[in-house]
């Protein structure tokens, strides 16, 4: 146990003395950085992160980066097992080479104003709503530049150094951002608002009119209101009415499109087009979360392996073995998709290129394409006798027996939504 | 085995080991806090100034990473400091009960004063922070003792 008494090395009161008032010159020291101003507070912090703390901070970019290098490993053994796969099911890497082309696409329609930057978290007691990117003034970053990626608005730069900037995400309690509705009939201000536990904290739209009901699921985005984020920014969607201020306000909650803990990537703005309206770099049916996006993207997955199997038993009950490359060019064409896609769905679907069909399937292709219905699960109808295929000299492009698109039962058909083929 | 110098190097290792761990490697509450566990062991050793000097130093090395809270750390740490410097006029001997005892009620204490210095806007709720303080306590006053006895500063047996 512990013995309790005076320590007979410690000598007098007088010996004591000394020490006691040097503890309390430097208690008044330590209390005093709480009231330093925000500059001299930020300067005693960058220069202790550029010197004591430099290695640990250059020790976790690297951690980071190889961190990165070891996903980009995984993605190249995923996308070569995808490439494994893709003799059988071109489609999947069709679909792959759209998701890849949308991150790119955001970063050419946000255009020179903004770079990337790799997210770093500190975290330490007091820095859980905050990141440190590695890009500062000298690449153009400044106080309160906008901080984003694919899925909307992350945060905005709180302070800025050189070669370093600190920014908050919308998880902090001083986060605000003016906002409305995607069609602007509702402003209000989006806030963090606190739950019991962090876990419980979540975005509000605070400050709506009391008369007006805004719709669940409808989009919110930054407003521009204020000059701190550019007009369009994608923040969430509405999810229920918060709470109700007397009769004359409303506070929504929100489903925020980012979820701070995922962000590995931003785009940060330098020298934001104040006039730029973000809903060109944002538009509105894009807006969606990463778990929406991937249940989307797997959805579509289902819907394009449904209507493959769909045109594959109609090839088989239609006998179509008619040579039109140029067909399928045409149906492309005329579905707004890029030809060399077409081509890889037709692989998927395995019809032969020397096979593809003319109008008729092309027809019963497109209305299955853009009908919107959901798959149809009913086995097809067993005919009679299948039709006799044709000559193979019969003329590309010309099924003059072949039936028309409308006289096709549509218990064989299993169809796709419209934009499946976006 | 504690000499002064092997106290200062055993604290300067933890202070390191505890920036690797919560920012190279971005562990978080996952590591123990060995800065709180540093300050403890090391304001063992010294006077009441010292204390309160190292823990003012340790506390701005926190809150160089917490920009919106400057400060709250380094009073923590200097007050714990001192205390932690206090303990060695009150309480002499090396026993397991008293040292865990000691990280225990120093990590705690660590919370509860960040928690008031941090301010009403950055606050946890009350209740979050103290259930998630005592874990932490347990979890510094285990990970201190397996330091101390590493290093030789604690053997069992010792008074």
């Amino acid at each position: 146990m512990a013995q309790f008494g005076t320590d007979p090395a410690m000598g007098a009161g007088s010996t004591r003395r000394g020490p006691t008032i040097v503890a309390v010159v430097v208690l008044l020291v330590a209390l005093s950085t709480t009231y330093l101003p925000d500059t001299a507070q930020s300067r005693i912090a960058f220069g202790i992160r550029w010197s004591l703390l430099r290695p640990f901070l250059a020790f976790q970019n690297q951690m980071t980066e190889t961190q990165i290098a070891a996903q980009d490993v995984e993605e190249l053994r995923a996308q070569l097992d995808s490439l494994s796969e893709a003799t059988m099911t071109h489609a999947a890497l069709a679909d792959e080479n759209r998701t890849l082309a949308s991150l790119l696409e955001l970063s050419d329609r946000l255009g020179d104003d903004y770079m990337p930057a790799v997210v770093l978290r500190p975290g330490t007691p007091g820095s859980e709503s905050m990141f440190i990117l590695y890009v500062g003034s000298d690449a153009g970053v400044h106080e309160g530049s906008p901080v984003v990626n694919r899925h909307g608005l992350v945060g905005l730069i709180r302070e800025v150094r050189a070669e370093t900037s600190v920014g908050m995400d919308w998880t902090h309690p001083d986060f605000r951002a003016s906002a409305m509705t995607e069609d602007g009939s509702s402003y209000g201000v989006v806030e963090n608002r606190r739950g019991a536990f962090r876990e419980q904290d979540r975005l509000v739209l605070a400050g709506g009119a009391y008369h007006e009901d805004v719709a669940d699921s409808t989009l919110v985005v930054t407003s521009g209101l204020g000059g701190v984020f550019p007009r369009g920014l994608p923040i969430g969607r509405i999810d229920g009415v918060a709470e109700t201020e007397g009769q004359w306000s409303k506070t929504y909650w929100l489903r925020p499109f980012v979820q701070p803990p995922e962000v590995t990537h931003v785009l940060v703005a330098f020298s934001p087009d104040s006039t730029f309206d973000m809903a060109l770099a944002f538009p509105p049916d894009s807006a969606a979360s990463r778990q929406e996006i991937l249940r989307r993207e797997r959805e579509d997955g289902i819907r394009l392996r449904a209507l493959a199997d769909t045109v594959r038993r109609m090839r088989v009950e239609l006998g179509l073995p008619v040579s039109i490359p140029d067909s399928l060019r045409a149906i492309a064409d005329s579905l707004g998709i890029p030809a060399d896609s077409a081509r890889l769905l037709a692989d998927s679907l395995g019809v032969p290129v020397q096979a593809i069909t003319g109008p008729a399937l092309g027809g019963v292709f497109r209305n299955a394409i853009r009908s919107g219905a959901r798959p149809i699960v009913t086995p097809p109808v067993r005919r009679p006798a299948a039709p006799t295929p044709r000559p193979s000299t019969t003329p590309p492009d010309t099924a003059p027996t072949r039936p028309p698109p409308d006289t096709v039962p549509n218990d064989t058909i299993a169809v796709a939504p419209a934009g499946a083929f976006r | 085995m504690r000499s002064p110098s092997w106290v200062l190097i055993v604290v300067l290792g933890l202070v390191a080991v505890h920036f690797l761990l919560h920012v190279g490697f971005g562990f978080g509450e996952v590591a123990p806090d060995l800065l709180t566990i540093a300050l403890l062991i090391g304001a063992r050793e010294v006077d009441l100034g010292k204390g309160a000097g190292l823990g003012l130093i340790f506390g701005l090395l926190e809150d160089s990473l917490s920009v919106l809270s400057f400060g709250a750390n380094t009073v923590t740490m200097t007050v714990l400091g001192f205390l932690g410097a206090l303990t060695r006029d009150l309480f002499v001997g090396d026993s397991l009960i008293f040292l865990v005892s000691y990280l225990f009620v120093g990590k705690m204490l660590r919370d509860v004063f960040h928690w008031v210095m941090v301010g009403a806007t950055l606050r946890d709720p009350f209740q979050e922070m103290l259930l998630q303080s005592a874990v932490a306590g347990i979890y510094a006053a285990v990970a201190g003792i397996v330091v101390m006895a590493l290093t030789g500063l604690w053997r069992e047996g010792s008074q």
